[in-house]
């Protein structure tokens, strides 16, 4: 019998959390597949946010070899245009040629049908994980017109005698509710409806099935409704309308809730896959593309993801449960989500190894993930002095390296080190001068012929 | 030996140099992480030489070089590794089969000793014996101690592109072999910039260069791999011996035309 393969992404995840590595998030359904599988400890994101992430997965490289990443000008305005010049290998393809059928659910836009990442699926389905369509936001929006909140704005309409435009928005608002509520908004983002697709739908084997979840993804609170994420971030790192502490916490507890939900969803998910007959022989492969940072004590403190490489934002967990829960045995060292290919290459063949674990791993970053200035002029976010040298301050090419419980980070402007850890502790730089030589010569060969300050 | 004029084209060595640039330009821009074999040999320090003169006329970074250090090299090879590296500045890497070189027991390497992957490739290429010897000259010992030397570096590193020295004329095997060659396991590319250099061409270029000589050669050695097999053709320093019509590698104790083909095969060349 051939192999059925769930690669699952938990967009967003960073591991921390989760009581699978030590955090105060149970995630039941998880552990379950956990037990029957292998948990990896130390697994590193090659980038920092969805695109780039996904890209090293499918193509088996990392961001610079691939080369579908952020760049120093354009941000994400240049990943398009990166997907289409890509012509190398892809694990979609593979499976593809070998027979299988593909199938992929996404709740995340940059993987969506036509964004060239559903090549190579027999369908490729994407949920929205707003609760708001466009037209719905645009409404809003025309509706904050008419006063700072909803009082004031109905009171200015009914005064003008704007009846139908009271009615129109009056539905729309009354639609809104009714959807938070359903979805338990922002704690839903759509994992609970790729489940029921699922559940109610019979596929072809074998298959492989890919699966994105959104639901620990921003926003994790209320206050961040109805709000330009990318406002949030930056007016905060630049220090204009700081997210305080009470705030950040509120976010940290729906993130958590989040998890909770689609653990919920992936137990479903499980049971179905259990009373089918399918769980046993399958290949499931749980992670994330990247982490989240929370704000957390850093010379550059930052909400979100993208833009740096604290290891908040690529720590992620990993949880491979190998066809009749083979237990592989385990390599020392660190997991790269470059090597799921491998990985998925050798289960295929019917060769369970760890193909996934290097003594050496690497992560990367080639400037913000966002056209800063674009946003700057378009009103998005406040206007910063001196924008050009606030982004090579904050935003420099940057490349960690991992090996034998440390970690050397890189800015490859200047050349100098950002951040020099073991085992997450800050460690000194003067304390081990042959560390700090053997990592950089790792990532000067590492580099290539990039243009890298080492 | 045979066939050289067909193989040169009758072209000059300006020519051959001009055709070198024009693959190593292609190559630098094409790949990302590219290296150097480098065994200070002549043929690799010709290639290492031209290397280094296209990335410092164009302030481009100088690849890293990968020596494939098979445990048997001279001395004075690794003299010459460690002296170059450190003038003309740039990075070696030494590409070590760490297992079987820790395994080698009187002169024999007893395949039950080695490591699982090592175990593998052994019978990857087909080699049924409890032991062989420690030597290059066999299949097994070379595709243990070379090939998979040099692919695990180049998995390790990522290498895409990997520059050797091979040469048209220097044994039928390779007369086929084109400018930029994909390999699939692991995926990268060989550059060849001196395809078409005959071995007159390779002592042309270094003397018109000044290029550093491995001793041996002058001793009359006209190839140097390893210190146990290589043996002198004549007394007669390299480039002063009959090099249209004998053997580059009669020198080595076992150079059988169908060896090189496997070794092809497998991976080294």
């Amino acid at each position: 019998m051939e192999t059925n393969i769930f690669l699952i992404i938990l967009d967003t995840l960073r591991r921390d959390v989760m009581s699978l590595y030590g955090g105060d998030t149970d995630t039941p359904f998880i552990n379950e597949i956990a037990r029957d599988g292998i948990i990896f400890e130390n697994a590193i994101s090659p980038s920092n946010w969805t695109p780039t992430s996904h890209m090293s997965i499918f193509s088996g490289l990392y961001p610079r070899e691939h080369g579908v990443h952020e760049n120093y000008d354009e941000g994400d305005e240049i990943i398009f245009k990166k997907l289409l010049e890509y012509n190398g290998d892809n694990i979609i393809e593979y499976l593809y040629k070998k027979g299988y059928n593909n199938i992929g659910y996404s709740t995340n836009p940059w993987l969506s049908p036509g964004s060239r990442f559903d090549n190579y699926y027999s369908s490729f389905t994407f949920y929205s994980s707003e609760y708001l369509s466009e037209k719905e936001m645009e409404d809003v929006k025309e509706y904050k017109k008419y006063g700072k909140n909803r009082i004031e704005a109905t009171k200015y309409l009914i005064s003008h005698g704007k009846f139908e435009e009271f009615l129109h928005y009056y539905h729309t608002f009354k639609w809104m509710l009714k959807k938070k509520k359903e979805y338990n908004y922002p704690f839903y983002k759509a994992s609970d409806v790729i489940v029921d697709h699922i559940i109610n739908s019979s596929f072809n084997e074998p298959f492989f099935m890919f699966i994105n979840f959104m639901e620990v993804h921003e926003p994790s609170s209320k206050w961040e409704l109805d709000v330009d994420d990318r406002k949030i971030k930056y007016n905060d790192l630049f220090g204009f309308d700081i997210i305080n502490e009470k705030r950040m916490n509120e976010v940290k507890e729906g993130y958590k809730k989040s998890l909770k939900n689609v653990d919920y969803e992936i137990g479903r998910l499980i049971n179905f896959l259990k009373k089918k007959k399918i769980y046993d022989d399958s290949l499931i492969i749980i992670t994330s593309d990247h982490g989240q940072a929370f704000k957390e004590k850093r010379k550059i403190q930052f909400y979100g993801h993208g833009n740096f490489l604290y290891d908040e934002i690529i720590n992620i967990p990993l949880i491979v449960k190998f066809p009749k829960n083979y237990k592989i045995k385990r390599k020392s060292g660190y997991q790269t989500l470059v090597n799921i290919k491998k990985l998925v290459e050798n289960v295929i063949e019917n060769n369970y190894e760890d193909n996934l674990t290097e003594e050496v791993v690497f992560s990367e970053m080639f400037g913000p993930i966002h056209n800063l200035k674009r946003l700057m002029n378009e009103g998005i976010i406040k206007k910063v002095d001196n924008i050009d040298h606030k982004i090579k301050e904050y935003f420099p090419k940057r490349k960690a390296v991992y090996k034998n419980g440390f970690k050397l980070v890189i800015n490859g402007e200047s050349g100098q080190i950002e951040e020099f850890t073991f085992h997450g502790k800050n460690a000194d730089v003067s304390e081990h001068p042959n560390v700090i030589k053997d990592l950089k010569e790792e990532l000067s060969i590492f580099k290539g012929n990039e243009k890298f300050i080492i | 030996m045979q066939n050289n004029r067909r193989i040169e084209g009758g072209l000059s060595l300006n020519a051959k140099e001009e055709i070198a640039k024009i693959v190593i330009k292609d190559a630098l821009e094409r790949f990302k992480r590219p290296f150097v074999v480098w065994s200070a040999g002549k043929d690799s320090m010709v290639v290492l030489h031209l290397v280094k003169t296209y990335v410092e006329k164009n302030n481009l970074e100088m690849p890293p070089a990968l020596f494939i250090d098979h445990g048997q090299h001279y001395d004075e090879t690794l003299e010459m590794i460690n002296k170059i590296s450190k003038d003309w500045n740039f990075k070696v890497i030494f590409a070590r089969n760490e297992d079987a070189l820790s395994k080698v027991k009187d002169g024999k390497i007893y395949v039950k000793d080695l490591n699982e992957e090592n175990q593998m490739e052994v019978r990857k290429i087909g080699f049924l014996g409890d032991y062989f010897e420690y030597s290059l000259e066999t299949d097994v010992g070379n595709h243990i101690l070379k090939t998979v030397a040099m692919n695990d570096a180049i998995k390790r590193y990522r290498i895409d592109a990997l520059f050797t020295g091979i040469r048209w004329d220097e044994n039928p095997a390779r007369s086929w072999e084109v400018f930029i060659s994909p390999r699939e396991d692991p995926p990268h590319v060989r550059v060849h910039p001196i395809l078409p250099f005959t071995e007159r061409n390779v002592w042309e270029y270094t003397f018109k260069y000044n290029l550093p000589i491995h001793p041996l050669y002058k001793q009359g050695y006209r190839s140097i791999d390893g210190k146990y097999d290589s043996k002198k053709t004549d007394d007669r320093p390299a480039w002063e011996q009959d090099l249209e019509n004998t053997y580059e590698r009669a020198g080595r104790s076992q150079d059988k035309e169908g060896m090189m083909e496997k070794l092809r095969r497998f991976g080294y060349m």
